[in-house]
């Protein structure tokens, strides 16, 4: 273990120390943060960015740089850096979730997939949805802070010819934390896959969505998490190391990804976020590690 | 007394007799009998699952009964996986219900008795604690064989829940019987024999066409019997083996020692 506290805090130094004349093609999210003119008074609360503390009022704006960044290139940086085992992370996700309106069941579900620009979770809840319970009256909100994310959802929408135009799905641009056009006790299944990482305010982004929650709703995340076997958290430290490199070379991006893998690492242990998940209001919450801890599901129940 | 109190008060870094966790009305299960996953699957058991059996329609038609959506199968099931064959983790929920509730109900009786009999009567022999969750089947008693192909399912879902809660019934069977426990290896023994036992006896009564499944207890009684008996030659044949060993070896001392 003392082999990998060296290993992040050597990266934690790394990041601290860079210069911008160094890396000269990825100054933006640096140059937000040098150049903005936040109020004295706000700057003061602080929360983290990656391993860097910034004003809790500038993060929301980092972030949003972060993923108007790779808006373009997710899915194949997705791949090429969990060498496509995502993929059966999020098909784990919808089958144990196993939700849709049941063929003897009366009310058709409200699903709500937060942070979920891209739309592959949601597309892959409807399908499983029709699939299995040939369910095609529940509906679907895709909400995303941030609208470059939302289009690529609806470009995936699109090319593949369902959920384009579809009454039942609505695509929204919202703040997951305050969820502001979206009313209280009217959902019944709540989705986040790897999207409560930037939230500023995690917590407060737990409490949304107990709020927007219908009693026996569930709330569902999946998210990266803690690696607990040393010997794999070794080899894990080590693969973060090279996907900011990654980053660079298909994205031509190495700060964002930087960004990546420090939010993952500043994200709480499951069992303090577990305990964020009852502190909201959630009933019943749980958690399950998949593949050795490298991401999590998360879930809770509104009774 | 005052620093004693004190003492107590604090709560110590190392585990402590002094403190634990409170255990959970139904261990194994995450809530309580006054969640709403209780209800439901209480409600699915009794009412819709000696009609429909153990599926999804059954829970399906608990919930309508009880004006709830579909979202709530997913809360049931969340602590599950799909299994093989594509098991829905709600399914698996409540199968691991039925085998909780109704091991739980084997001793609850039990308690409530000796409560109000105390030591008058003389103390539930293992058969009759058999016979007792037997008889808790005799409702699903034509969905067990659906049962039990859920349960033996390979996966996740048998290493984590069945084969644990079979235990956990061999287990408190032989515990709040009168039945003598050993401390050696044959602890180990005695429970895998007892769950043998009643798994084929589960299986038996899946079968079973006989009025009240009288066919069932008979063969129950008799596997017991055997598996008591068999005990009995085992550790008859240890103790022997044991003896038979150590005279041998003192004999070849004293020879050693003479010559």
């Amino acid at each position: 273990m003392a082999f990998t506290g060296i290993l992040r805090n050597s990266g934690k130094v790394g990041s601290s120390l860079r210069v911008p004349h160094i890396r000269p093609f990825v100054g933006h999210i640096r140059a937000l943060r040098f150049n903005s003119t936040i109020g004295k008074d706000d700057s003061l609360e602080t929360t983290h960015f990656g391993s860097r503390t910034v004003p809790k009022s500038e993060k929301q704006k980092l972030v949003g740089t972060v993923f108007s960044n790779v808006a373009s290139k997710y899915d194949i940086m997705n791949d090429v850096m969990s060498m496509g085992v995502h993929r059966l992370w999020k098909d784990h996700f919808i089958n144990k979730l196993d939700a849709g309106k049941r063929p003897n069941s009366k009310e058709p579900l409200h699903f709500i997939d937060v942070a979920g620009g891209s739309g592959d979770i949601a597309f892959g809840l409807l399908d499983h949805a029709e699939h299995k319970f040939h369910d095609k009256e529940s509906d679907m909100h895709i909400v995303d802070i941030n609208a470059d994310m939302l289009k690529e959802g609806e470009k995936r929408a699109m090319n593949q010819g369902k959920y384009f135009n579809d009454p039942r799905v609505k695509f929204l641009v919202q703040n997951g934390e305050t969820l502001d056009q979206i009313e209280s006790n009217s959902k019944d299944v709540y989705t986040i896959s790897f999207g409560i990482r930037n939230f500023t305010n995690i917590q407060a982004g737990l409490d949304t969505a107990y709020r927007v929650l219908k009693p026996g709703g569930i709330f569902y995340c999946l998210e990266f998490s803690k690696v607990n076997n040393p010997i794999v958290d070794a080899l894990y430290q080590k693969w973060s190391k090279a996907l900011p490199v990654m980053g660079s070379l298909v994205a031509n991006d190495y700060d964002s990804y930087q960004y990546l893998v420090e939010s993952i690492q500043k994200f709480p242990e499951p069992e303090t976020f577990k305990g964020m998940i009852e502190k909201a209001g959630f009933q019943c919450a749980g958690y399950e590690p998949l593949t050795f801890g490298v991401c999590a599901i998360h879930w809770g129940i509104k009774t | 007394m005052r620093f004693l109190k004190r003492l107590a008060g604090h709560r110590l870094y190392h585990p402590n007799a002094l403190e634990h966790e409170a255990k959970h009305a139904f261990a194994p299960l995450a809530y309580g009998p006054n969640s709403l996953q209780y209800k439901v699957l209480n409600h699915t058991l009794e009412k819709h699952v000696p009609s429909y059996g153990f599926n999804e329609r059954a829970l399906v038609a608990s919930l309508n009964d009880l004006g709830l959506g579909s979202s709530v199968l997913s809360a049931i099931g969340a602590d599950n996986s799909p299994s093989f064959l594509n098991v829905p983790p709600s399914v698996l929920e409540l199968a691991k219900f039925h085998l909780v509730t109704k091991r739980y109900a084997i001793t609850k009786e039990l308690n409530s008795a000796t409560a109000s009999l105390e030591a008058t009567q003389s103390p539930t022999s293992l058969g009759t604690l058999f016979q007792r969750r037997l008889e808790l089947n005799k409702p699903v008693a034509s969905h067990l064989s659906q049962l039990l192909a859920i349960l033996s399912m390979p996966g996740e879902f048998l290493v984590k829940s069945a084969l644990p809660e079979l235990h956990r019934l061999s287990d408190d069977m032989i515990y709040f019987s009168s039945e003598a426990d050993s401390h050696d290896f044959a602890w180990y023994s005695k429970r895998v024999a007892i769950s043998c036992a009643f798994v084929s006896s589960e299986l038996f009564m899946a079968q079973d066409k006989s009025p009240n499944f009288a066919q069932t207890f008979e063969f129950a009684a008799e596997k017991l019997h055997h598996v008591t008996k068999l005990g009995q030659y085992y550790t008859n044949t240890e103790e022997y083996m044991w003896y038979t060993l150590l005279m041998s070896i003192n004999l070849a001392k004293s020879q050693l020692t003479r010559s």
